[in-house]
This record gives C-alpha cells, structure tokens and sequence, in this order.
C-alpha cells in the first residue's frame, strides 16, 4: 500500500483514479441498459479494470511510488518531506 | 360435461380463479341410471386387473393398529433441532392425532349432504349470486368498475399483513371483507364462503352496522392480539423493536405501532439521561418537572428490568441459544442507549451547529444527517432484509465519507478525501452486493426467514446437487412409495427405472416438479402426516429455475399424476387432466404465475407449493365434484398463492415451530378447528378420495374380511360399495352386498357405520409410511444442514459479504488511500459518527453472522467473529504503530 496520502505524490494513480471516477459512472449507466451487445462488452471490460484496478494496480502503483520516495529520502537528509517526494516522483517524467 | 368445460374456457380469461371455483361447485352429477352411464363412459369399466391387491384370500389380516404403534414422524429425542422435520413432540402427536379423528368423523359424516348442498347452492343459482353480490356492493364502498379493475391482486391480505390467526368463520368473514373493502378482490369467494357456511345456511346477515362494528373490533381486538403474539409482550421491546423494519415479515400496521413505541422509548431514555446530566439546563426545576422526573425515572428502571427479564432471561424467544441471544438483547440495548446521547449531544451542541465553524458557516442540516445516520444505523441492525443491510450501509458510508469529509468546504483536502471515499467505498459495495445477490440467484432468499426455510429445505436448481439426485433418485423413490410395494415384490424389479421400461414407459421423465423436504403448514401436517388427504408437493422457484418458467409452466402442465403414480395409460384416453392443461394454456393464467415469480413478493417465492392429488383410478359414483375439478382447485389455489395469507406460507421457521410449541395443544386444537371450518367443502372432497383410493388398494383385503364378517370399513365405504356394486352391475348396494355376503347383510352396514377406527389406523399407517419415508430422503440426503450439500456458490457468496465487513472494519486500506477525513469538524461529531459506523458495523456482522450460521454452523460463525474482532484489533496497533507521511 502506498504510503502517501497525497494524490498529488501519485503521479500513477492520478490517471487511473479518474479513470475508475469514469467506469464507475459509466457502469452505473451500463446498469440501466439492456443486456444487448455494445453495452454488454462495455460492461464487462469496465468491471475487469474496475476490479484489477483495486486488486492489482493500486498495490502495484502504491509500491513503485512508496520506492520512488524511500529512494529519494535516503539520498537527500535533510530536505522537508514533500519536497522529497515531489523530486521522486519527477524521476518518473 | 365436456362440453361445459370447453365452454368455460373459451369464456372470459379474466376469471380464472372465480371460474375453478364456480366449475368446482357446478360439478354436481345428477343421480343417472347405471346402465347409461355406463354407456356414456363415465364409469370405467372395472376389470380384476385394476386391483392392486391380488386377489389372494391367504392374504393376512391386518391388524388393528393402536396409537402407540403408529409410526411416529417426529423425532422425539430432540425436537428442538433445527431440522428436525417433525419438530413437535410425541405427545402433542398422539393429541393431533386424536383430534383429527374425531374431526375426520365429524367431517365424514357432513360430507354427502353439506358439501353437496353448498356447491348446490352456488352453482347453478345465479339468482342467488346477484342478489348476495348486490347486497354486498351496497355495504362497499367500491363500485363494480372497481371491482373489476383490481380483480388480480395477490397482496390481498397485505393491507393487514400476515399473519391472521382467525378463530371462525365469523371472523374470516369480517377480515375477508375489510380487505375486500381496500382491495376489492375475491368478490365472489367472499360471498360463496362467508356469507354461508358450508351447509348454505346464512352465518351473518351483512349490514352496515353490523360490518363496522366487527371490523372496529377485529382491529382493536384481535390484532392486538396478533401485536402480543408477535413480540410475545408489549414490554418485550427487544423482540418486537428489532423487528420494526421488516415489512415483509410482519404486519404492515406493526411498523407506525413499533416506530411509536421506538419513539416513546427513545424519549424515555433521553428524559432520563438528560435528567441525569444536567437538569437545570432545560428547565426541569420546579416541583412539577421533579415529579415528571422521578416518575420517568421509575419508568425507565421498570423498562430496563423488563427488558432484561425478556431478553436475557426469559429464555422462550430465544433464536439460537441463551448465550448469542443475551449478546444480541446487549447489543441492542448499546444502540439504543446510543440514540438516546445522540440526542443529548445534538441538544447539547445545536447552537455551535447553528453558528457554524468559526462563524463562517452554517451546517445546519448537521443534527438532521446524525438522526438520520442513527435511524439508518439502527435499519442495518434490525433489519433481516439483506437488501435493506445494503442499502443501510452505503447510506451510512455515504454519509460518513461525503457529509463529514466535506465538513470544511473550503478545505480542499479534505473534499478530496471525500471523493475518493466514495469511490473507494463502492469496492466493498460491490462486494457485499455481488454476494446477496449470488445468493438471492441461487436460492430465492433475500431475508433471515428464508434462510431459514432453506436451512431444513432442499433447494433445487441447477446449481444444486439436490438436483440430478432428485431427478434420479427421489422421484423413483415417490413413485416407489405411491404405488404398492406389492407390486414391485410381483414383478421383482428392485429398479424402478427398469419397473418402468418393463412396462413400456420411459423413466425418468423430464419434470421440475420437487416434493417437499416438510409440509409447510401445520394443517398440511395433520393431513399429510396422517397420510389422508394429499401429499403436498412442493416446487421450489428460485431465480435462477425462474429463468426457465415456460418450461417449468410446460411440465408443471404436462405432469400427470395419475400416469406416473398408478402407471394406467387408459387414464390417458379419459382426458383426466385436459381441463387443467386449459387452464395453464390461458395466457392470462401464465401472465399471473409469471407476476407470482417476477414482481409481488419475489423474496417469498422462492417456494410455492402445488398440491398434487394422487388419486386413484376412481370415478365418485354418487360425488358432485369429480378429480378434475378438484384438481383445478389447487391449481386455482396455487394461482391465488399469497405469501401474506398465513395458508400460503412456505416452510415454518424455526421461530414458528418453535410459536406452535409454546402455544401447545389449546391453540393446535384451535387451527384445527379453524381448518375444519375455513376448508371444509375442499378437502372434504379430497379426503373422500383418498379414502376410496386407499379402500380400493385394500379392497380385496375388505372382501376378505367381507367373507369372514370382520369388516373393517369406514363410512366413506358406502359410495365405495355403491360403486363397486354399480361396476359390477348390482343394480343396488343390497344386492351386491347380499352376494359378497350373503349371510348377513345388514351386519355388513352396522359394521361400515361401526368400524371406523381400524380403516382410519390403518390409512394412516400407509399415509405416514409414504409421507414420512418419502420426505425423510430429501431432508437426509440434501438439507443445506448436511456441509456437503452446500455448493461452492453459496460459500462465495458468504465469503464475500464477509469479506465486505472485513474491509469495511478494517481501516487501513482505506486511511492508506485517502486523506484524513476529520478535518475541521466538531469533535463531537467525528466521535458521533466514526463510532457509531464501527458499532453498527459490527452489530450488522454479528446478525448477519448469526443469520449465516442458520445454514453454517454457530462455531463457525463464532470463529468468523473471532477472525473479524482479532483483524479489527490488529488494524489498529498497525496504525498505531506505523509512521505516514503527513
């Protein structure tokens, strides 16, 4: 899990948190639909990333960014926190 | 008679149900002469080889059976088992059972002249019919337009709720038209049924006044009556409170009744503890408000010590055992205590919610949300609706994370903690309803009293292993009890299915008819257990089977219990069941069963009964219903299913069982004779029939007995007699009975009045050994009871609610994903709200376990709360311990 709270430290899990904010609408949409085949497929493939999303990518996300700032702090000592990791979370662009 | 029958269904589809009954009465058979009957073909020609019994005169006598060598269905080492499919003792056996011979008797005896003459009144006397019916409408306050607008309602009993223990038919007559009075349905059954008994003799003259003043007394006496029975006492609070929510499961009326008694109980405890705190802050000085305040004092000690005795102590009402229970009355009492410092604390800082923070805003709409949140809490607590735990629970959430993390508008992190709470609070959301709703697919149950009834029921569909078994095996098994083991021994076939292609049939059929793992009710289980009457079958409709009702509909049509039970194809060429196949071809009739399924208390359907009448290969001679009509009744009764009717209810819950222990054999003799009364011209006929059927599988037993003058018959014998003397061409009882007995015929009808008991003892000895050992497989081989019957769907499903309350309690996932959420809002709030969710969040988990452990087992569930509490406990030192960034 990622130890910032921040979405501003999380450059990863920006994109995909208003990603989730979209299916998550676009689900409660699909909902109301009729089972027919565009809103099936629509269906299925928000649900697999809304899933993965929660299982696979926001651990996945939280422990890259939880690295980019542990490697950051240890090479600066003495630096304020935050501006710790705004330095590691630029390596990433 | 044919003819009449084509008629009425190319007649108006719109009633169906009015119409079985109106053919079930126009079914009176004129007295004719043998000879042309015969030749008309009513009668079927009787041949040797329709005896089901060989004619072997060595064949034993039976013996007299006494009541203590009646096998006894229930389990009498431990009848309060969950399960137990017998649940009521032994001796409450044997006092049924002596109740219902002497009702069988007195049934017996009214059959020939009141059931005749009932349906002789309203079958063909239209004259008759419009005058009631005119009579009627001038009391109502609905017009015919509106009569014939809501003619199909299922809910007709839902205006009063279930539930309606009425004690006469004065009685049913009222409640029958107060809610005809609301609903406007049933025009004609409540005439045909409460304006006269069975006999035709006119119970009640209806007038104006008279009709209020039962209904006004009805209201404030009976149903109060009802009130007490519910909560076992108007000072049980605990009992009666926490059923509050549950519409379903209750009287409609017992909600604004509880939600009063929920607000006096409130205050009483907000006076008290307000008293307590500060008393001179709300202007209780002077000697009047001392007075108030000593007295409410001494109402909440008497409260709280009745609700201890109720609860705690008294351990009659307790669901699983004294232990969990005690728990759940403690817990109760939290919340409730809860609700009364909510209120103090909202007294206490209304003037800081008004003022704002700092002055700067004004969240007056604050106190409302805690009302709101903590009405809501105590909904999730209450409520056995799954359902209603989940959308208590998302309004909890959202207004945990949306309303308090926003508390500070202007602090943009916090709005955006806010945010992110709510949608990552959708992943529990999710969770939890995906597992309801799996659960609710599988097996029809959305609330505890399902759960109930699937925990000593079998459920089928496709995803259970109680189907293929039920195809393959219990069918063969009832068809192996229905038909003489005799039979079986004859052909030595120890293999039904080979049984069955010896004789050119093809086994098993395809058919989605289930018979019962326990009758539903207690009159069923008066009459099934003592194997007279019928066999209640039950079809079990989940959602998933719901998906294939047209088929089901299509087999339910083409079931025909004659072919499978007797195995006579010449029933065949009769067009035994050709009315009733009409009846499921009405479209109307399929659109009804269909909005059965689909739409009105879809939560209840998940078992519907159909009473499937195994009759004999038998035409009543000197009847005036005959076995078509009869079985358009049920029909027509199972088309009127309504779960709020207590008739109609599926299988009694351990909390039933355990109501009609406690009430014992005054009240058990009181629904008998309520049964008597209600169903009389009904189940006359059927008991007729079985008792012919059950003469004729004996018969040559009879004509043994006949010969060495020991004639053990019943009273129903004398059609039986008249019928085998008109089949074998006597032209009267007289003679045939001079010549099977020609010694000493008039000892012959001494003994058929006589000899009652035997033939009953004897009945009932083949009916319990085919009820008992028929349904005993089900229950044995596929109760969700047995561990292994449970499908791995349903462990998911309980998996992942679990999983839900697992995530919901423990917080560091989401304080990992989000930011603090309490910024900037009044302590007391944040106390307010943060505990409370984690009280009612652990509240709902230990019912919802206690729920779950109806089909699992108590250790499980204690282990599930163990696992819950200790991960909760291990959360929080992780907290404690872990450094975040800030």
């Amino acid at each position: 899990m990622s130890k910032i709270r921040s979405m501003y430290f999380k450059p990863l899990q920006r994109p995909n948190f208003w990603i989730l904010v979209g299916g998550f609408i676009v689900l409660g949409w699909i909902g109301q639909k009729v089972v027919e085949t565009p809103f099936v497929e629509i269906g299925r493939a928000l649900t697999i990333y809304y899933f993965l999303y929660f299982f696979f990518l926001f651990p996945l996300f939280g422990e890259i960014e939880n690295n980019l700032a542990i490697q950051q702090m240890g090479n600066v000592d003495n630096k304020n926190p935050s501006q710790v990791l705004v330095e590691g979370v630029g390596l990433l662009y | 008679m044919m003819k009449d029958i084509n008629k009425h269904n190319n007649s108006d589809v719109s009633l169906v149900t009015s119409r079985i009954h109106s053919e079930n009465r126009s079914m009176e058979v004129v007295p004719q002469p043998i000879s042309d009957l015969k030749s008309s073909g009513v009668y079927k020609k009787f041949n040797t080889t329709d005896y089901i019994f060989p004619d072997d005169p060595k064949a034993p006598v039976p013996q007299r059976i006494s009541f203590e060598d009646i096998p006894n269905g229930f389990s009498s080492e431990n009848p309060h088992e969950i399960g137990n499919p017998r649940p009521l003792p032994e001796d409450t056996h044997v006092e049924w059972y002596k109740t219902f011979v002497t009702s069988f008797r007195r049934a017996w005896m009214q059959f020939d002249t009141t059931y005749e003459r009932n349906f002789k009144r309203f079958s063909n006397n239209h004259e008759l019919w419009n005058q009631d019916r005119e009579l009627f409408e001038k009391i109502t306050p609905f017009n015919q337009q509106f009569h014939e607008d809501t003619m199909y309602r299922y809910d007709l009993t839902d205006t009063f709720g279930i539930n309606f223990h009425l004690k006469n038919i004065v009685d049913d007559f009222i409640f029958n038209q107060m809610t005809y009075a609301f609903n406007g349905y049933k025009h004609r059954d409540i005439m045909a049924h409460f304006l006269t008994d069975n006999s035709g003799r006119v119970l009640q003259e209806i007038s104006a006044t008279n009709f209020f003043t039962y209904a006004f007394e009805h209201a404030f006496i009976t149903l109060k009556e009802e009130y007490m029975e519910f909560s076992g006492s108007f000072f049980n609070f605990h009992n009666s409170l926490a059923n509050t929510f549950d519409i379903g499961l209750h009287n409609i009326w017992f909600i604004p009744c509880n939600s009063i008694a929920l607000g006096i109980y409130f205050i009483v405890w907000a006076l008290c503890i307000s008293f307590i705190l500060n008393r001179t802050k709300y202007g209780f000085t002077s000697h009047t408000s001392n007075i108030i305040y000593i007295y409410t004092l001494i109402l909440f000690i008497l409260c709280f010590m009745l609700e201890v005795y109720y609860t705690l102590i008294n351990s009659r009402y307790y669901i699983f055992n004294e232990w969990l229970d005690g728990i759940r009355g403690i817990i109760f009492g939290y919340i409730e205590f809860g609700g009364a410092i909510l209120i103090i604390i909202l007294l206490t800082y209304a003037d800081r919610f008004a003022s704002g923070i700092q002055g700067k805003q004004e969240r007056i709409e604050f106190p409302f949300f805690m009302v709101v949140f903590y009405l809501i809490g105590y909904l999730a607590v209450t409520t056995k609706n799954f359902f209603l735990i989940f959308l208590a629970l998302e309004i909890i959430s959202f207004m945990t994370y949306s309303f308090l993390a926003s508390y500070d508008k202007d602090f943009k992190i916090a709005s955006s903690a806010a945010l992110r709470y709510l949608f990552y609070s959708s992943l529990p959301a999710a969770l939890f309803a995906f597992g309801i709703i799996q659960i609710f697919l599988w097996s029809g149950a959305m609330t505890e009293v399902d759960l109930a009834t699937l925990s000593h029921s079998v459920v089928i569909n496709p995803w259970t292993q109680a189907y293929e078994d039920l195809y393959k095996e219990y069918e063969a098994r009832i068809l192996v009890h229905e038909i003489p083991m005799s039979k079986f021994i004859d052909s030595s076939c120890d293999n039904p299915k080979e049984y069955f292609s010896a004789k050119g049939e093809v086994y098993p059929r395809q058919r989605t008819i289930f018979f019962p793992a326990e009758s539903h009710l207690t009159n069923d289980i008066i009459l099934a257990d003592h194997g007279i009457g019928y066999l209640t079958c039950r079809m079990k409709i989940t959602p998933y089977a719901g998906f294939h009702i047209d088929s089901i509909l299509k087999q339910i049509k083409d079931y025909d219990t004659f072919k499978d039970a007797f195995n006579l194809p010449e029933i065949d060429k009769l067009n035994k069941f050709k009315n009733l196949s009409n009846l499921l071809n009405n479209p109307l009739t399929i659109a009804q069963l269909k909005e059965c399924f689909y739409t009105d208390h879809h939560d209840k359907m998940h078992g519907m009964d159909i009473r499937m009448h195994f009759y004999p290969n038998y035409q009543k001679p000197t009847g005036s219903v005959d076995t078509i009509k009869a079985a358009e009744v049920n029909v027509g009764r199972f088309l009127e299913y309504n779960p709020a009717n207590p008739d109609h209810q599926t299988t009694p819950t351990r909390e039933q069982i355990l109501h009609w222990q406690r009430v014992g054999k005054r009240e058990l003799d009181w629904i008998a004779s309520r049964y008597w009364d209600k169903y009389e011209s009904i189940y006359f006929q059927v008991k007729a029939d079985r008792m012919v059927y059950e003469a004729e599988t004996l018969k040559d037993k009879f004509n043994l007995l006949l010969k060495n003058k020991k004639l053990p018959v019943i009273e129903g014998m004398v059609p039986y007699v008249e019928f085998c003397a008109a089949q074998r061409g006597f032209n009267n009882t007289f003679d045939y009975l001079t010549k099977i007995n020609p010694e000493s015929p008039d000892l012959v009808a001494t003994s058929i009045v006589n000899n009652t008991d035997l033939a009953l003892s004897r009945i009932h000895e083949i009916g319990v050994a085919n009820y008992s050992q028929g349904t005993a497989f089900l229950v044995r081989d596929h109760s969700l009871f047995k561990q292994r019957v449970i499908p791995f769907i349903f462990l998911m499903c309980v998996f992942l609610i679990n999983l839900t309350f697992y995530f919901k309690l423990h917080m560091p996932p989401v304080h990992s994903w989000a930011l603090s959420i309490y910024n900037k809002a009044p302590l007391a709030t944040v106390l307010i709200l943060f505990v409370f969710m984690k009280i009612v969040l652990i509240c709902t988990f230990l019912t919802l376990k206690f729920k779950l452990a109806m089909i699992n087992s108590e250790i499980f569930s204690i282990i599930s709360i163990c696992v819950a509490l200790s991960g909760i406990t291990y959360a929080a030192i992780r907290n404690m311990s872990e450094k975040y960034f800030r």
